[in-house]
């Protein structure tokens, strides 16, 4: 398999706190990897230190064969990153937002058209982008993301505080792109049912511990519980419960 | 960096504020120049053209009027404009979430925070130089009093200073959108900076003065005491933007002021020997004035760089991370 990613012990600790512990992780092109975990299990953190954004405390990565840390430049001109939360000029219209995006990746006749028409939003193009719902926003964020064209993509939380048809939309559309442009994606996400509907393979995460990994199939047979990710997801997420107590 | 730049531009001169700025700016500098010009008038007419040869149209800046002088103005608000167009550069990108995408896209921090200040700095630039040749065009039209090159050149100058004056304020607005993570504190924090270095820094620096050279009489000082006294305040006080900029704009704009010295030498002389002096001094050349100026604009400068390259540090090694 060719790795896009691939860390090695990553950890990051905030003060005492360990955030991400020892994470160990090797995800292929032209994957679907799912992130899963509850709030505060890393996952934020482990995209972050992916990226560069967050230097970690010890442990390393490669991404597209570049260490993050070193080379964070060449990590962030081909990783498309959305952000949980992520926000848009609220005073520039669609266009405008993409095309200074375009301009910070340095790219001369960016392809806004293109990426406005496979996100749905090309008869919006020239609104202003405060005036767009949630599942817009949203949407625009993930043009943004194609705007620069990446090679791999994160994706954090892309689902979160969207409707059922913004939530149908949105992973219609990340199952296209890996197939449509070769991208591979890694999103991570607490709602499990729908990261089982896109993700090849996912890995749960808790209190920064990679306690599973692998298809949804295969975790399920691993706990012989029905090929459900919630039963599969309750059930690695117990062992720790009681470990820990 | 250009891309930062530019759209920061546009998003300043597009915006609201700058709109509100640039009105409320303009409209206090008409009405000073307005009352400065009535002033100027009959000065001249009092005392005739001739007395006040090369000198008369920078007059327009530097006579008080009925309220303060232009270059008084631009002392108080000046701050404002700077630090209105700062405070919010970066904890707003950052609520509004859209820091972490900037900062995910393949570009050095250095040149977010220098596409920003920038952007600002051309929009206080151009702000002030639209007002300093509308201010230039009214006093042609209103007094009808013609700048000599002399006095072009002091304008010019005294341009300069206002920009890094007002870019101090903007560093400084920058600074604290970097270190407060609320919006609204840091602009609490830059009206109270504003209001601690313009107001209280002199008045500390006096009473400092007060209580390290003590006067044996108060009411007939000895020279030496007042030297003491005034090198102590004007040291404290160079720590003061407000009153490095009021000396340097004073230097700049009027030909017959020498500075901190001459306040000292004239406190010392009998009212003749002040009248004499008053009446009969030379008019400096643009040269020696700037000289005159340069260790203001120097201390000016160096309080700009710092406030730059703290927030510069401060951004590079700052946390991306909202929550």
């Amino acid at each position: 398999m060719d790795c896009v990613v691939e860390t090695f012990g990553l950890t990051k600790r905030y003060g005492r706190e360990t955030v991400v512990d020892g994470l160990d992780l090797a995800i292929g092109a032209g994957e679907i990897f799912g992130l899963l975990g509850p709030n505060g299990a890393g996952k934020t953190t482990t995209l972050l230190m992916l990226l560069g954004l967050s230097e970690p405390s010890s442990g390393r990565s490669r991404v597209l064969g570049h260490d993050p840390v070193r080379e964070p430049l060449a990590v962030k001109s081909q990783v498309g990153y959305m952000a949980e939360n992520m926000g848009v000029y609220a005073d520039l219209t669609a266009r405008q937002n993409l095309l200074f995006l375009a301009g910070l990746n340095g790219i001369e006749k960016p392809a806004v058209d293109e990426c406005l028409e496979l996100v749905g939003l090309a008869s919006v193009a020239d609104r202003r982008a405060g005036t767009f719902s949630r599942g817009m926003r949203q949407r625009l964020g993930l043009a943004e993301v194609l705007i620069k064209n990446p090679r791999l993509a994160f994706l954090d939380e892309p689902t979160l505080g969207l409707d059922p048809d913004g939530i149908a939309t949105m992973l219609e559309l990340i199952e296209r792109l890996p197939r449509e442009k070769g991208l591979t994606i890694v999103l991570s996400s607490h709602l499990l049912h729908l990261v089982s509907r896109v993700a090849g393979r996912v890995g749960i995460l808790d209190r920064g511990r990679l306690l599973a990994l692998g298809t949804v199939a295969g975790l399920a047979g691993e706990c012989g519980a029905a090929e459900d990710l919630e039963a599969i997801y309750r059930h690695f997420l117990k062992g720790t419960g009681e470990a820990a107590a | 960096m250009r891309t930062i730049m530019m759209k920061e531009l546009a998003d300043h001169f597009g915006s609201a504020r700058f709109l509100i700025l640039a009105s409320v700016v303009f409209m206090v500098s008409l009405l000073g120049i307005h009352l400065a010009g009535q002033g100027v008038r009959e000065l001249l007419a009092e005392r005739g053209g001739g007395s006040l040869e090369g000198r008369s149209f920078l007059m327009l800046f530097t006579a008080p009027g009925a309220l303060m002088s232009l270059s008084a103005f631009m002392a108080l608000f000046g701050p404002m404009v700077g630090l209105v167009l700062g405070f919010d550069a970066i904890n707003r990108e950052r609520s509004q979430g859209t820091l972490s995408k900037i900062l995910s896209q393949p570009v050095f921090r250095d040149e977010v925070i220098l596409g920003k200040y920038l952007a600002s700095l051309a929009t206080i630039a151009i702000l002030l130089a639209s007002l300093g040749l509308i201010l230039v065009g009214l006093g042609l039209m209103g007094v009808g009093l013609v700048p000599t090159a002399d006095e072009a050149l002091r304008l010019l100058a005294w341009w300069v200073l206002s920009v890094v004056y007002v870019g101090f304020w903007l560093g400084l607005g920058l600074l604290l959108s970097i270190v407060f993570r609320s919006v609204a504190t840091s602009a609490l924090a830059s009206a109270a900076l504003w209001i601690l270095l313009s107001f209280f820094v002199p008045v500390l620096g006096q009473a400092a003065a007060s209580a390290l050279v003590p006067m044996e009489d108060p009411q007939r000082p000895r020279a030496e005491e007042l030297a003491a006294y005034g090198k102590v305040s004007r040291t404290i006080a160079l720590a003061s933007p407000p009153a490095l900029y009021s000396q340097a704009s004073s230097i700049l704009l009027d030909p017959t002021h020498r500075g901190g010295e001459q306040a000292l030498r004239l406190s010392t002389m009998s009212r003749l020997d002040q009248f004499l002096l008053n009446r009969f001094q030379g008019v400096l050349s643009v040269n020696q004035s700037l000289i005159l100026a340069a260790p203001d604009l120097m201390a000016l400068l160096a309080l700009y760089a710092a406030t730059f390259l703290l927030s510069y540090l401060a951004f590079v090694r700052q946390e991306v991370r909202s929550a």
